[in-house]
C-alpha cells in the first residue's frame, strides 16, 4: 500500500488557511469570488504541472509529464486515487495493431480505429470530433506500450469487441485486479489493476499528490484572456484554500460532469436531482474541469455525444434498494459505508412492477439492462429512460407539471421468494430511504415520502390501481399498457416492498472543448494557453472505457512539455 | 379520543387540532392462478389500521363488478410477518363466465368509540373452464440426468412446483399453452404444448445463471443486449 499522507516532499509553506491565499478584486471575501476573477498575490505552492484527479487520465498524464522532466502536483478531491477507473473494470479500448492484437492475430490499424470511430452510421461514433480522434488512434499502440512498460495488469486473453460503441475489430482489453486486499481495490475491482501500477509509478518517479484536495478555481492571467496560471485548491481536511502555480500547464482530469446538477442539466434538462451516477459514492463526475473551465472562457465541445441517446449515458440500475446500484458495493470494501447497501439484482423482470413518482407503471419493465426486447432495436432503451424520466404529471399550483422522480420498483413476498433476495441490509439500504416495506400497498405508497427524492407524496389509491391493472393483466397473460411480454405474476402478497430503481447517469461524453493535443479551446475557438482537459471532462470523443483518458492524459503531458529540455 | 386539557394554556385561533384519523388500508391475496367457473374460489383479505389498532371481529366483503356481495368473513390476528395485518379467508363462488373478473373487497368498521375509515381495494380472478387434460411431467438436468425438485413449470397462466423426484402434474383444460420453466442455475427454452388429452412430458434442463453469477455479470457491465 501507498502512504495517503504522503505529499511527495511538497513543502506545504504558507498552507496556512484562507488567508494565505489573497484574492485581490471586488467580490473577494466576504462572498465566494467569482471563478477565474482577481489576481493571485501568493502561491503556496509552485510546481511546473498541475494534474486534477487521480484517476485514468490524470494519473498518466503526471507520470508522463514527470518523465519528461516536470515537477508535478496532482490534487485528488477523494481520500484515494483512482477515481472512476479504480472502481470500474478499466475497460481499455486500445488497439492500432498493438503487441497483444498481434499475439491473437487481430489485424488493425491507426487508420482502422479513426475510421470506426467517426462513423457516420453509428449513434456512438457520429458526433467525435475528427481530429481529435485521429489524434488518438495514432496514439494507441505507443500508450499501450506505455502501460505495459509501467506494470498495468492487462489481461493476456484476446481483446474483445463490442459492436454497441461502433467498432467491429477487437480491441476491448480487459484487466487483472491489482490484489486481493480490499483497501488497495476499494471495492474488489479490476481497475485496481491500471490505477495502481500507474499510481506507484508516479510517486516512484516523484510525483506529489495532494489527497482530499478539490479545484474551486482556474485562474488566468486576465479573467477570460492570456494563460492559465494555476488553480485554487480546497483542502478539504482542514477546508483552507491553497493557490498552486502551474508554471508549464493545468492538465484537468476531473471525470466528467454527470455529478454536477449545473453541468448535465445543460446538456438534458431532465437530468434533475435524483440521478445518481455511476462510480458514485467512491468518485463524482464532478463537472469542476467544465463548470471552472466555461468560468474563464473555455467553451464545451461535442455535446451532441452527451445525449447520443445510446450506450452508456444513462443505464437501468444494476442493483436495487440502494442509491448507488452502477455496481455491487461489497460489505468488506474500506468505501461501503458510503453507499450505504450492496443492492439486489433482478434476475426476471416479470418478479415485479417498475412505478414512477406518482405510482404509474411507464413502460414494460423487461427491457434494458440484460432483459430486453432486441426486436426493437437500441433506441427501445432511451425511449425506456425517457419515459422513466418525464412520465410523471403533476398538478402542482393549479398548473400541469411533468416531473421526474425516483422510479420504484414494486414488488411482494412472493417475489422474494422466487428471486431469494434477502430484504435486510447490507443488501438494501432501509435506513436511508430506498427500500421500504409495507403490509398493503397503500402504507408502502405513504412510506415512500420518507426516500429524499420523493417530494411528493405518492397516493395510495394510485399504487393500489396501478398493482390491480397489472395483476388482472396477468390474469389475462397480456400487458395492455406496455405490452410486456406474457406478464407471470401478480402483486399480491404481503409485505409489499418498493426498492429504489431510478436510472443512473454513467458516462458523461462531452466536456471542454480540446484539440488534438488535448489543449482546452476558448468560445472563440481558439486554444488557451497552459490549460488542457482528458478524460471524460474533455469532449469530442463518445467511448466507454478508460482508453480515451489513458491517451488524452499522456498526450496532453507530452505536449504540455513540448520545448522543455526532456520533452 | 380526547387530548389532555392544560389549564394553562393559551387560546388558540380557529377550530383545535382534530383527533388523528384511523386510517385503514388492504391486502388481498393468494387468489388461485385460475379459479374454475361457477365453483368456490378463496381469497385472503387483510386490513390494517395506521395507528395500530387491533381489527379482530370486524367485517371484510368481497363482491363483484355490480356490487353483489359474493363472500364475507370477519378478521382474525395477524400472522407471521404480516406486520399488523388482521387478516381473513373469504370463501366465494368464481363467476360463472370465462375470462377476467373484476371484484372488490370492502372493510367497514363496525367501531364502537373509535372510528375506522373504510377501505376497499379492487381485484381480478381469472375463470376457465374445468380442467379436462392432466399433463404430468418431470424436470431433469440433461448432462446427468439427475432430476430437479422445486422447479417452478409454467403451462400458460397455469403452475406448479415439480416434487423430489422431479415430477409434478398440472390439470388444465384442452388447449396450446406454453410451457417454461424456473430455477436458478437451471435453463430450458419455452416450448408449445399442444394439450388434446392427457400427457406425459419429459423437460431436459441445461446450465443456467446462478445469483453469484448475475451479480458478477451486472457489476462487470457486459454483455448488454444491444448493440
Amino acid at each position: 500500500m501507498t502512504d495517503k499522507k504522503n505529499t511527495g516532499g511538497i513543502s506545504r509553506r504558507g498552507l496556512i488557511g484562507s488567508g494565505s491565499v489573497a484574492v485581490l478584486g471586488a467580490a473577494a471575501s466576504k462572498t465566494q469570488a467569482a471563478p477565474g476573477s482577481g489576481k493571485i498575490r501568493r502561491w503556496d505552492i509552485d510546481t511546473d504541472v498541475v494534474v486534477v484527479g487521480a484517476g485514468a487520465a490524470g494519473l498518466p498524464a503526471a507520470l508522463r509529464a514527470r518523465e519528461l522532466g516536470a515537477k508535478v502536483v496532482v490534487i485528488e478531491e477523494n481520500t484515494d486515487v483512482g477515481g472512476h477507473a479504480i472502481v470500474g473494470n478499466a475497460i481499455t479500448n486500445l488497439g492500432g495493431g498493438n503487441a497483444l492484437q498481434q499475439k491473437y492475430g487481430i489485424k488493425d490499424s491507426a487508420d482502422d480505429i479513426y475510421l470506426e470511430y467517426t462513423r457516420p452510421d453509428h449513434p456512438m461514433t457520429r458526433y467525435n470530433d475528427r481530429e481529435l480522434v485521429r489524434s488518438f488512434a495514432d496514439h494507441n499502440v505507443e500508450v499501450y506500450d506505455y502501460l505495459v512498460a509501467k506494470g498495468v495488469m492487462f489481461t493476456s486473453t484476446p481483446p474483445s469487441n463490442h459492436p454497441a460503441e461502433g467498432s467491429t475489430i477487437a480491441r476491448r482489453i480487459g484487466m487483472n485486479r491489482s490484489s486481493d486486499d480490499f483497501k488497495d481495490t476499494i471495492n474488489n475491482t479490476a481497475g485496481s489493476g491500471l490505477i495502481r501500477p500507474l499510481e506507484r509509478a508516479a510517486r516512484a518517479a516523484g510525483v506529489s499528490i495532494l489527497l482530499q484536495h478539490r479545484m474551486v478555481r482556474i485562474v488566468r492571467e486576465d479573467p477570460v484572456a492570456g494563460r492559465v496560471m494555476g488553480i485554487v485548491a480546497t483542502d478539504l481536511a482542514s477546508n483552507k484554500t491553497v493557490a498552486i502555480r502551474a508554471r508549464r500547464a493545468l492538465i484537468s482530469c476531473t471525470g466528467g460532469s454527470s455529478s454536477n446538477l449545473v453541468v448535465r442539466t445543460i446538456y438534458d434538462p431532465k437530468l434533475t436531482e435524483e440521478y445518481q451516477v455511476g462510480c458514485e459514492p467512491y468518485s463524482r463526475q464532478s463537472g469542476d474541469s467544465e463548470q471552472l473551465g466555461m468560468a474563464i472562457g473555455a467553451s464545451l465541445g461535442s455535446t451532441g455525444g452527451a445525449r447520443n441517446e445510446m450506450y452508456l449515458s444513462i443505464q437501468k440500475t444494476a442493483f436495487i434498494g440502494c442509491r448507488f446500484g452502477y455496481a455491487r458495493w461489497d460489505p468488506r470494501g474500506p468505501y461501503f459505508s458510503r453507499a450505504g447497501a450492496s443492492g439486489i439484482a433482478v434476475a426476471d423482470y416479470q418478479d415485479l412492477i417498475l412505478v414512477n413518482t406518482i405510482g404509474d407503471r411507464f413502460y414494460d419493465e423487461t427491457v434494458g439492462l440484460g432483459r430486453t426486447n432486441t426486436d426493437r432495436g437500441w433506441s427501445v432503451f432511451y425511449d425506456y429512460f425517457a419515459q422513466a424520466m418525464s412520465s410523471a404529471v403533476m398538478e402542482i399550483d393549479g398548473k400541469k407539471q411533468r416531473v421526474g422522480g425516483p422510479v420504484w420498483a414494486i414488488f411482494d413476498s412472493d417475489a422474494v421468494q422466487r428471486e431469494r433476495w434477502d430484504p435486510r441490509h447490507p443488501f438494501v439500504d432501509i435506513a436511508n430511504g430506498y427500500f421500504f416495506s409495507a403490509p398493503t400497498l397503500g402504507e408502502l405508497a405513504s412510506k415512500l415520502r420518507n426516500n429524499p427524492y420523493q417530494k411528493y407524496p405518492m397516493a395510495a389509491a394510485s399504487l393500489e390501481r396501478t398493482v390491480s391493472r397489472y395483476n388482472s393483466f396477468v390474469d389475462g397473460g397480456k400487458d395492455l399498457d406496455f405490452g410486456k411480454p406474457s406478464p407471470k405474476y401478480k402483486i399480491q402478497k404481503p409485505p409489499f416492498y418498493a426498492a429504489w430503481a431510478t436510472p443512473i447517469l454513467h458516462d458523461t461524453y462531452a466536456g471542454l472543448r480540446v484539440n488534438k493535443n488535448w489543449q482546452v479551446m476558448d468560445v472563440f475557438g481558439q486554444p488557451i494557453p497552459g490549460f488542457y482537459c482528458a478524460g471524460e471532462a474533455s469532449g469530442g470523443m463518445t467511448q466507454h472505457g478508460v482508453a480515451r483518458c489513458l491517451v488524452g492524459g499522456y498526450v496532453a503531458a507530452t505536449d504540455a512539455m513540448k520545448g522543455s529540455v526532456r520533452g | 379520543m380526547t387530548a389532555p386539557v392544560d389549564d394553562e394554556a393559551v387560546e388558540l385561533d380557529g377550530p383545535m387540532p382534530s383527533e388523528p384519523s384511523h386510517v385503514t388500508s388492504m391486502a388481498v391475496w393468494d387468489m388461485p392462478s385460475v379459479a374454475i367457473a361457477g365453483r368456490t374460489a378463496h381469497v385472503k383479505v387483510g386490513v390494517t389500521c395506521s395507528l395500530g389498532c387491533s381489527l379482530v371481529g370486524h367485517l371484510v366483503t368481497v363482491r363483484d363488478e355490480s356490487g353483489t356481495t359474493l363472500g364475507e368473513a370477519l378478521l382474525d390476528d395477524p400472522v407471521g410477518a404480516s406486520e399488523g395485518l388482521n387478516w381473513a379467508q373469504v370463501i366465494f363462488e368464481a363467476p360463472i363466465f370465462m375470462g377476467v373478473s373484476h371484484l372488490s373487497a370492502s372493510f367497514t368498521a363496525n367501531d364502537g368509540e373509535v372510528t375506522h375509515l373504510t377501505c376497499s381495494t379492487a381485484f381480478s380472478v381469472m375463470t376457465d373452464p374445468v380442467p379436462d387434460a392432466s399433463i404430468c411431467l418431470q424436470v431433469i438436468f440433461a448432462p446427468t440426468g439427475q432430476a430437479l425438485e422445486d422447479v417452478e413449470v409454467r403451462l400458460g397462466r397455469y403452475f406448479t412446483y415439480t416434487d423430489g423426484y422431479g415430477r409434478a402434474r398440472v390439470d388444465i383444460p384442452k388447449g396450446d399453452y406454453l410451457c417454461e420453466i424456473r430455477k436458478e442455475g437451471f435453463a430450458a427454452a419455452p416450448f408449445n404444448v399442444a394439450a388434446s388429452g392427457d400427457l406425459s412430458l419429459l423437460i431436459k434442463a441445461d446450465k443456467g445463471e446462478t445469483r453469484e453469477e448475475l451479480e458478477a455479470r451486472l457489476s462487470a457491465m457486459e454483455n448488454y443486449p444491444w448493440g
